[in-house]
């Protein structure tokens, strides 16, 4: 230790120094706006719009400064008081203002929805309110506004666009369209409202359907056709260069934003060419081509990542998701799993919606709501249930799922698909989805975990309480908190959904709980919301046919519609893998009407995969053929569609042959009917996105001119390979008329094939024919 | 001018045993009995470091018995002593953490649960492990205050510290929860203005800490 007294001893003062004044004042200042910004961002960011108080801003100012001055003169302690009262007051304002403000509507929202058309200028009574979404006070609304007796000139005119019906005796058809949409807005007081859209230069058509999203929001579903061709067309141009497209193709069909990955993904279910132009998409934006090893796989999967939260939004069949699905088998299981679980840990909730497309369960979530604004309006009918389903739960100490961490989470299931990282999985992620989200309100994470199983999870789940009776009071025990549901204890619905070794042998050894359990369930009907929340009671086939007197007592006690209840059967009895007699029982029990049997054969049609529903039809047609009796109780003009329906079901090209078949005019040399004509929409359908099919060779071959005509209709939807061979022989066809029109279709062709690709964009300015 | 004198911390911490003692042992016995996975935001560690806190800053600024000036004699500059004072309390709350974080990282709360039949264990104590970091954070901000208002209590309007410390313990305990879950700018902008309070509290409690000390 020095002993030299190595400065002056301080000046002794108690005197407070200017320092410590301004510091004390400072921080007081700090901690009162850290404490109001605190309130005002609770929950989520911080919405200065809520704070948009003129009164409460004032008492907050005023006691800040107060506060600050106080302080400064040395009085900390009155300092304190006024800035607490000051920022109790003005948040207390603020939030009862607040409150009074949601409960009362200001401003109005009007948004499109159904395509990913964004920016759609949007017109109400004919006025022009600017780019959708639209959001406007009430009161500019009701001045600029005019109230109309007759719809605004063009509003009425038809529009025929075709569509692929869930009614089986019809698939095919074209739907009637007015160009907007009329409907009277609640409190408005001016008569029913026309509301319209238009996006580059075309006005929109409106099915008839539209929603409102809140108090004060109106979203409808408009189409634009010309748009809608134009993603057609340049699909088609791939088809002619046989799947290899440039540079500016891509670009084009990324004007379309989700609707172009969409019908990418709705063509390449028949239509191998078009998931390889959805790959080569992928590869061309995240340079996958640079990707030799793991190190530049999982680069490239952060660039997914870093683009998902930037854009805030990831959906599965993206661009995105495709870049996922060919990354996750290059990736280091280890690096993957040990990001999962930091994602697991910081996520404490979160929105997600899943949806079909594409005979697949899609996945996205999304930051801003308006990136779903696409999902939701089923409007080309090609999937019997594209309906989207949210689900989500608020966040508690940690963040919601950002996009990115649900990219990481495909990242998982890609990789778990592949059969890649079972082991690291298996002892990191489920055990993580467990720890992270035991007590959580969301059992989505929990089902998750029980279907990866392991013995982690396997002894987890094991040790818990799962034979206690629970009530909804038991927070943290139950299941979904809903109809029936809170009485379900879950830990034993989770051992239910245990998808192994382990949880087989708690399903054998447990079988009467399990069934009890299962009957809480279905009396609660939960299983009404999705039929997927059956399938854990139905992986065990023998359990499943011994609960199934009591799911059709609870269905019929449940469900008034008569063609709900078959539906739910049929459904069932699918899920269960029931033989093909149970269908025919369960029609000689039920007897259904035409509606009701429309129902059950649309869960064969849309539900049920191809090979499986294939033998079930073609026992019921053979029933109905053998049994004279088994349709009595459908009307004659009915039976011959139903029959039909299931014809297409085992055979869907011998059905259509035979159907267009019967509409071919007597007379060899036209004119033909619009009943035949509507078979082209069939022809295009069975031609193109729902799968390549020998129909058009068919067609093209046939004796009849009038089938080698509606061959043309498919191959000008549809210009693959095999499709422009079928054109090449029809150019020289014996039938005059045939033979022109395949010159005009071979035309048409050739001058897609040179037409610019920035003609076809989104907003393209080229009006091209239907 | 030397800045690091280990005798003189070694004299210091003599002062922080008990605290020490209090705040290592309360958290780490406190690890021991929660039924529910530890968050690191659970009241009563928070209850625990705010005492540990207030009572090291209480027996750093002792100067009753003459400590102060006969350290300055000694020849030790009254802003080397001010950051020694610092270095023991820093010392003395790592020292806590450190006890928590060996009593979750070699399985003892684990093994503590077991025992008592909390069948959540040993699954979800893969989520505990970082708690202990949260209470590092809490001595961070709470330090600075507590070693600011024992200096600011020697000189005019003596509470003016005990202000301070009142209106930063409920704002932080209100953004520590309700800003959780918030993504953007608003948590980052806290975090850098606590920063900046923690050091413009030490920087003042040094300007402070010159003028007084020889006034006891």
């Amino acid at each position: 230790m020095t002993t030299m007294v190595e400065s002056p001893p301080p000046v002794s003062s108690n005197r407070v120094p200017k320092l410590a004044r301004a510091l004390e004042a400072s921080v007081l200042t700090l901690c009162a706006i850290a404490f109001l910004a605190t309130q005002l961002a609770y929950p989520g960011a911080l919405d200065f719009s809520i704070a948009a108080q003129i009164v409460p801003d004032l008492i907050a100012i005023c006691g800040i400064v107060l506060c600050a001055w106080l302080a400064w003169r040395g009085t900390s302690d009155g300092a304190l008081v006024v800035g607490i009262l000051a920022v109790w007051i003005s948040t207390y304002w603020i939030g009862q203002a607040h409150q009074h403000d949601s409960k009362t509507v200001k401003t109005l929202v009007f948004s499109t929805a159904g395509d990913s058309v964004r920016g759609a200028e949007f017109f109400v009574n004919g006025v022009d309110l600017g780019p959708s979404p639209v959001r406007i006070s009430k009161d500019d609304f009701e001045r600029r506004v005019p109230r109309l007796d007759q719809p605004p000139p063009g509003f009425a005119e038809k529009v025929y666009i075709p569509f692929y019906n869930t009614q089986w005796w019809e698939n095919c058809w074209e739907r009637e369209y007015v160009h907007g949409f009329g409907w009277e807005f609640p409190d408005m007081g001016k008569g029913k409202l026309y509301y319209q859209a238009q996006y580059a230069g075309e006005m929109g058509a409106a099915p008839g359907s539209g929603s409102g999203g809140g108090e004060g929001q109106v979203s409808i579903g408009f189409r634009f056709p010309q748009r809608e061709r134009r993603l057609q067309l340049l699909l088609s141009k791939a088809r002619l260069a046989d799947y290899h497209v440039s540079a500016d193709w891509f670009r084009a069909l990324e004007t379309f934003d989700e609707d172009g990955w969409s019908a990418l993904r709705k063509a390449a279910q028949g239509e191998p060419g078009m998931d390889d132009v959805l790959s080569e998409w992928a590869k061309r934006k995240y340079n996958l081509d640079t990707v030799h090893n793991s190190t530049d796989a999982w680069k490239a999967l952060m660039r997914v990542c870093r683009e998902a939260d930037k854009e805030h939004v990831h959906l599965t069949p993206s661009v995105g998701g495709r870049a996922v699905e060919i990354l996750a088998k290059q990736l280091d299981p280890d690096q993957l799993v040990r990001e999962g679980g930091r994602v697991i840990a910081q996520t404490r909730g979160g929105v997600f919606v899943q949806w079909r497309l594409a005979g697949q369960m899609q996945f996205g979530t999304a930051d801003i709501t308006d990136k779903l604004s696409f999902l939701g309006m089923n409007q080309d009918g090609t999937d019997g249930s594209n309906q989207p389903t949210y689900t989500g739960t608020g966040g508690a100490y940690g963040m919601m799922l950002s996009p990115g961490g649900l990219v990481i989470a495909q990242s998982l299931v890609e990789m778990w698909k592949a059969g890649i990282g079972h082991q690291q999985i298996q002892s990191e992620i489920g055990p993580d989805l467990l720890a992270w989200h035991y007590d959580s309100t969301l059992t989505f994470p929990l089902v998750l975990a029980a279907n990866i199983g392991g013995p982690e999870v396997d002894e987890f789940l094991l040790a818990q309480p799962w034979q206690r009776n629970v009530t909804f009071r038991d927070q943290g025990m139950t299941v979904f908190g809903a109809n029936g549901s809170d009485e379900i204890n879950r830990w034993l619905y989770l051992l239910t959904w245990l998808n192994d070794e382990a949880g087989q042998k708690f399903h054998r050894e447990h079988a009467p709980e399990i069934r009890e359990m299962a009957g809480k369930l279905l009396d609660g009907g939960m299983f009404m919301w999705d039929s997927n929340h059956l399938d854990f009671l139905l992986q065990d086939h023998d359990f499943a046919w011994g609960l199934w007197p009591q799911f059709r007592a609870a269905i019929k006690k449940r469900e008034s519609d008569p063609w709900e209840v078959i539906r739910l059967e049929y459904t069932y009895l699918e899920k269960m893998n029931a033989p093909v007699s149970a269908f025919i029982d369960l029609w000689k029990e039920e007897r259904p009407g035409p509606q009701e049997a429309d129902q059950a054969f649309g869960v064969l049609r849309f539900e049920t995969p191809t090979e499986r529903a294939r033998p079930i039809a073609a026992g019921l047609l053979n029933f109905f053929q053998r049994d004279p009796h088994a349709m009595d109780q459908i009307p004659e003009e009915n039976r011959k569609y139903l029959m039909a329906a299931l014809r297409k079901t085992v055979n869907p090209e011998e059905a259509f042959m035979a159907d267009v078949n019967a509409y071919v005019p007597a007379d060899p040399h036209w004119p033909l009917t619009r009943e035949f004509w509507r078979h082209k929409y069939e022809a295009i359908w069975l031609g193109g996105p729902g799968g390549l099919s020998p129909v058009v060779e068919q067609l093209a071959n046939a004796p009849e001119p009038a089938l080698r005509l509606l061959s043309l209709s498919a191959i000008r939807g549809t210009p693959v390979a095999s499709n422009r061979k079928s054109l090449q022989k029809l150019l020289s066809d014996p039938d005059a008329t045939v033979q022109s029109e395949a010159r005009t279709v071979d035309a048409e062709l050739q001058a897609l094939a040179a037409q610019p690709v920035d003609e076809l964009t989104s907003a393209g300015h080229a009006t091209v024919p239907p | 001018m030397r800045f690091f004198h280990p005798m003189l911390l070694s004299y210091l911490g003599r002062k922080t045993v008990w605290p020490t003692l209090l705040g290592a042992a309360g958290l780490a016995i406190f690890e021991l009995f929660p039924s529910a996975p530890l968050s690191g935001r659970e009241m009563l560690p928070a209850a625990i470091i705010v005492a540990h806190v207030a009572w090291v800053s209480w027996a750093l600024a002792r100067l009753d018995k003459g400590e102060m000036p006969f350290l300055y004699t000694r020849g030790f500059h009254w802003d080397v002593i001010w950051w020694h004072r610092v270095a023991v309390a820093a010392l003395s709350a790592l020292a806590a953490i450190a006890a928590s974080s060996l009593v979750l990282w070699l399985g003892l709360r684990t093994a503590a649960q077991i025992g008592m039949g909390d069948s959540l264990y040993p699954l979800v104590a893969r989520r505990e492990s970082w708690a202990p970091m949260y209470w590092l954070v809490l001595y961070v901000l709470l330090l600075p205050v507590g070693l600011y208002a024992f200096v600011r209590a020697e000189h005019e309007a003596p509470l003016g510290g005990l202000w301070l410390a009142i209106a930063i313990g409920p704002t932080t305990w209100f953004a520590w929860n309700l800003l959780a879950g918030t993504a953007g700018w608003l948590p980052r902008a806290l975090m850098v203005a606590g920063g900046c309070v923690v050091v413009a509290l030490l920087w003042a409690g040094q300007r402070l800490h010159r003028n007084v000390e020889v006034a006891s």
